[in-house]
């Protein structure tokens, strides 16, 4: 057969000429993260009371294997304990999710927040409030999910 | 001799001493026995019963810990029975046991989660079977200062009643009733703990029942890095661990193989955050205006330079390591070559060590306190001076029983707790009870062939009662307090101490207590060795106009001055050079300031009082260096090169230069100051052993300021109650104090701490004095 190899070639380039377009065109497109990805990290709160569910354990501090997590406890007026200060050091994170295997009070967990990139070293430290705050946008943003579902 | 006995473990056959229990012969020979409540500190307790053993014609277990070894003896340490009898104790511990290890302070050190692992136990039969509504809520003592206890983590194993009891001899806690059945650990009377607060339950406890409030929550066990020092608040030496997190000391720890057996006081165990004290001194400063290292180097040899050699003068603190201690010293003798230099530690046992004779100064560990047949403890309250020395008295004659004790002093104080024979003398007549004792040991017929046995003369104090015992005795540790050797007659005092210890010589062993951590170092260098200049005549000299340069290292004039002496000082010396690492009313007045790093920040040696050379390492930052660096600089400077070789101690132990045997004249014409109605006294709390050990939260919790001990008659009388302000007037001068009304005071004494912030009580003694008559009145205006 004359052009065997040519014609079988063309039809491949045909075939994909009216499929749909696999490339994403970030940023003006987003493709949707796997649920169970490991992206940024988020401290969650208890539903009820609007505290934080940590109570600085300091296990995650312990199985991190980049120590990028640093907790100052506090102790609170009824006497339980919670972090003064929980950052996590993105800029040495590898993002194992030991942190969040870990935790005993399901008070760390991570978000579908991947663009973490930036130009400054010291931005990369997240402090507690910030990382509570993408708690709460993941929070309602699952909520809503959960609702639409 | 011990008795030796054959016995079979687990089908071994070891010897051991027939004094011995099951548990120590098995640990000696390291076979495992579990054991919670068990510890060597205190001996056994019988609570936990975990350790029981099964032995060979014996129906049931026995506990090991309590049941001694008995020739023949068979032993079975495991068997299907035993596991089972104690997986049935664990479960009964673990019964609603708060899973809160997560918070606990103790998770990761806790023996009980420790045992629970060894077990394996990852349920629990018993829970199951209980109702949760059922367990009582146990008490939190949130009110107690300190220390935190929590009964609902407590297995009720009572090491901390045994060791409050056995080892520090206070016995406030203590298992009590609480509503129905339950017991729970509190204060014997139920009221807030108000104690030693020396932590030592803290210390014990398996789990996370007793803890620390100081400690709570800063950190888990594992994240801290444990460093061993020797604690430096007094000299006992205690071995001790820093647990440092970032550059910081969150608590101290022990372990029971140190010398201490991880025993700790209040100072040692609570009073680290000295250490971070906001009054560190940190700049170089020269009249009020900050340098940098160099051009403070250069300052100073300029003010050195330009005072004639002779007209320098040194003190040091004795406090400070061995080796800046002993650098000051080659500092003076080498590069300006004279020795005008003297340390605190000429104030007290530097007398006794200046005639004790050579034959009877050797210093001995403190261990042999417990062994001994007769303990006499003369002179001062040991228990607030040195709590390491209390704790041998009491391990000797409460826990091994092997010891008697006699205590010579003015007040009945903790250890007559222990069922000694009180001597009281009158407070000032210390000489009445030491010479009557040598001439009764004379009698006796003790030191037969001395020179100048005839100049001893007794006096009217009677010692009879105490005469029998020392004649049976074989070994007697003899312990001079310091508050006597502080006395204006210390001299006399150190000088009939030496007799009797001559007297006594083959089985007398004398101790000295010092709370300057370094006394001991400074007595090895050779300091107060001058002929001309010692600390005593710091006054007259400075008055004279003798003194143009005055070098302090850590020697707060505040601290053994009164504060017009101080001031006498401070006027008629020009420059006053002050090595300190804390702010102080001398740092206030100095003319130049050199920083010196805290013992937490530095690497060095420390000598005790029974002549150890104990290391302490640096556990947190300083960017300061050491003193002996600053003076090796300012020498080289001034010309001379110091060698930092000889600085380097190779001994472990020490010993120091005594004369001959010698039997002194005693003097015993000794008038007190003063002529008041009341006679007052300055001595010593346990929980300070300078003013800076004020700075630190331990020591401020357990005592903010120093107070007026009175007895109940002459409180009444002056119409006194507990926190009213008195006045206390003698020498001119007055102090106010407020007033603690104390039962075990005698009628017309008083006495009050030195060292607190809130008053100099050597305003109305005078310094290197701790006994003046007073007159006492209630302040007008009562609370301040």
């Amino acid at each position: 057969m004359l052009f065997k190899d040519l014609r079988k070639g063309l039809s491949v380039t045909l075939k994909y000429l009216f499929t749909h377009a696999v490339t994403c065109q970030y940023p003006t497109q987003r493709l949707n993260v796997p649920e169970r990805g490991r992206w940024l990290h988020a401290l969650n709160l208890h539903e009820e009371s609007q505290k934080i569910k940590c109570i600085d354990c300091g296990l995650c501090e312990e199985v991190c294997p980049s120590k990028c997590i640093e907790i100052i406890p506090t102790e609170n007026e009824d006497h339980t304990k919670s972090p003064a200060i929980y950052n996590i050091d993105l800029g040495r994170c590898c993002f194992c999710g030991l942190c969040v295997e870990v935790c005993p009070e399901l008070a760390i967990s991570m978000s579908d927040k991947y663009e973490l990139a930036g130009y400054d070293r010291e931005k990369f430290v997240f402090t507690k409030e910030d990382l509570i705050k993408v708690g709460i946008e993941y929070n309602n943003k699952l909520q809503k999910k959960e609702g639409a579902l | 001799m011990e008795k030796k006995v054959k016995i079979k473990i687990n089908g071994k056959e070891f010897e051991v001493d027939s004094e011995k229990s099951i548990l120590q012969a098995a640990r000696e020979n390291g076979i495992y026995i579990p054991a919670i409540c068990y510890s060597d500190r205190f001996g056994a307790i019988g609570a936990c019963r975990i350790c029981a053993v099964e032995i060979a014609g014996m129906k049931k277990p026995m506990l090991s810990c309590a049941a001694k070894v008995k020739d023949g003896m068979e032993v079975t340490t495991n068997s299907p029975a035993l596991d089972q009898l104690r997986r049935e104790i664990i479960y009964e511990w673990d019964t609603f046991h708060p899973l809160q290890c997560g918070v606990c302070d103790k998770s990761g050190e806790c023996e009980l989660q420790n045992i629970n692992y060894e077990f394996n136990i990852t349920e629990n039969p018993k829970e199951a079977q209980t109702d949760p509504l059922s367990i009582p809520q146990g008490t939190i003592h949130y009110e107690w200062k300190i220390i935190h206890h929590d009964a609902n983590l407590c297995i009720q194993c009572r090491r901390c009643v045994a060791v409050c009891d056995k080892v520090v001899n206070f016995g406030i806690l203590a298992l009590v009733k609480k509503d129905g059945d339950r017991k729970e650990i509190d204060t014997k009377d139920g009221k807030p703990l108000d104690c030693e607060f020396c932590g030592q339950c803290v210390s014990v406890c398996p789990t996370g029942a007793m803890s620390s409030k100081l400690f709570k929550y800063k950190a888990r066990a594992w994240e801290m890095e444990k460093v061993p020092t020797t604690c430096g608040f007094c000299s006992s030496g205690c071995q001790m661990d820093l647990n440092v997190k970032n550059n910081e000391i969150l608590r101290v720890t022990s372990e029971e193989y140190t010398p201490n057996m991880a025993n700790l006081c209040n100072l040692g165990r609570f009073n680290y955050s000295v250490s971070k004290s906001d009054r560190l001194i940190k700049d170089y400063s020269l009249n009020s205006k900050t340098l940098n290292q160099e051009a403070m180097l250069l300052e100073l040899s300029q003010i050195l330079k330009n005072t004639p050699k002779e007209k320098i003068f040194g003190i040091s603190g004795a406090r400070e390591t061995h080796e800046d201690n002993l650098a000051f010293k080659m500092f003076f003798n080498n590069t300006l070559s004279n020795n005008n230099i003297d340390s605190l530690s000429s104030t007290h046992i530097g007398k006794l060590y200046k005639y004790l004779p050579q034959s009877v100064n050797t210093l001995y560990d403190f261990s042999d306190i417990s062994d001994a047949n007769l303990i006499i403890c003369f002179g001062g309250d040991i228990a607030n001076e040195m709590p390491r020395i209390d704790w041998s008295i009491t391990r000797g004659a409460k826990l091994l029983k092997t010891s008697k004790v006699i205590s010579a002093y003015w007040k009945d104080t903790k250890i007559d707790t222990l069922g000694s024979i009180p001597l009281r003398y009158e407070p000032g007549r210390e000489l009445d009870f030491l010479t009557s004792f040598a001439f009764a040991l004379k009698s006796e017929g003790y030191g037969a062939g001395l020179d100048g046995l005839d100049s001893l003369t007794g006096s009217e104090f009677d010692v009879s009662s105490i005469m029998e015992e020392v004649k049976k005795a074989s070994n007697i540790a003899f312990i001079v307090c310091q508050e006597a050797l502080e006395r204006s007659n210390g001299e006399e005092i150190a000088k009939a101490v030496s007799n009797i210890a001559l007297l006594l010589k083959d089985k007398i062993k004398v101790y000295a207590s010092s709370k300057y951590n370094n006394a001991f170092g400074a007595l090895y260098n050779n300091y107060g060795s001058s002929n001309e200049f010692s600390i005593q005549r710091l006054l007259e000299f400075a008055k004279e106009g003798k003194i143009e340069t005055l070098i302090l290292l850590n020697a707060d004039l505040f601290s053994f001055l009164s504060d017009n002496e101080a001031k006498i000082v401070r006027d008629s010396v020009k420059n006053i050079v002050l090595f300190d690492t804390f702010e102080s009313k001398t740092s206030l007045i100095a003319n130049a300031i050199v920083p010196v790093p805290f013992f937490t920040s530095q690497s060095g040696t420390f000598i005790n009082a029974e002549g150890r050379v104990n290391k302490i390492n640096k556990a947190i930052e300083c960017n300061v260096p050491c003193a002996w660096e600053f003076l090796f600089k300012l020498s080289t400077n001034l010309g001379y090169n110091l060698s930092s070789a000889k600085l380097q101690l190779k001994d472990k132990k020490i010993t120091l230069n005594g004369p001959a045997d010698k039997i002194y004249t005693i003097n015993t014409n000794s008038s007190v100051k003063g002529d008041g109605e009341f006679v007052f006294i300055a001595n010593y709390s346990k929980f300070r052993t300078s003013v800076y050990s004020g700075y630190g939260e331990g020591a401020k919790l357990a005592q903010s300021q120093s107070v007026l001990h009175i007895s109940k008659e002459d409180a009444q009388r002056i119409g006194l109650n507990d926190g009213d302000i008195a006045n206390i007037e003698a020498n001119g001068a007055s102090i106010a104090l407020p007033v603690k009304i104390d039962e075990q005071m005698p009628k017309s004494v008083l006495a009050a701490q030195l060292w607190f912030e809130n008053t100099n009580p050597y305003n109305i003694t005078g310094g290197f004095n701790n006994l003046v008559r007073a007159n006492l009145t209630k302040a007008q205006g009562g609370l301040k």
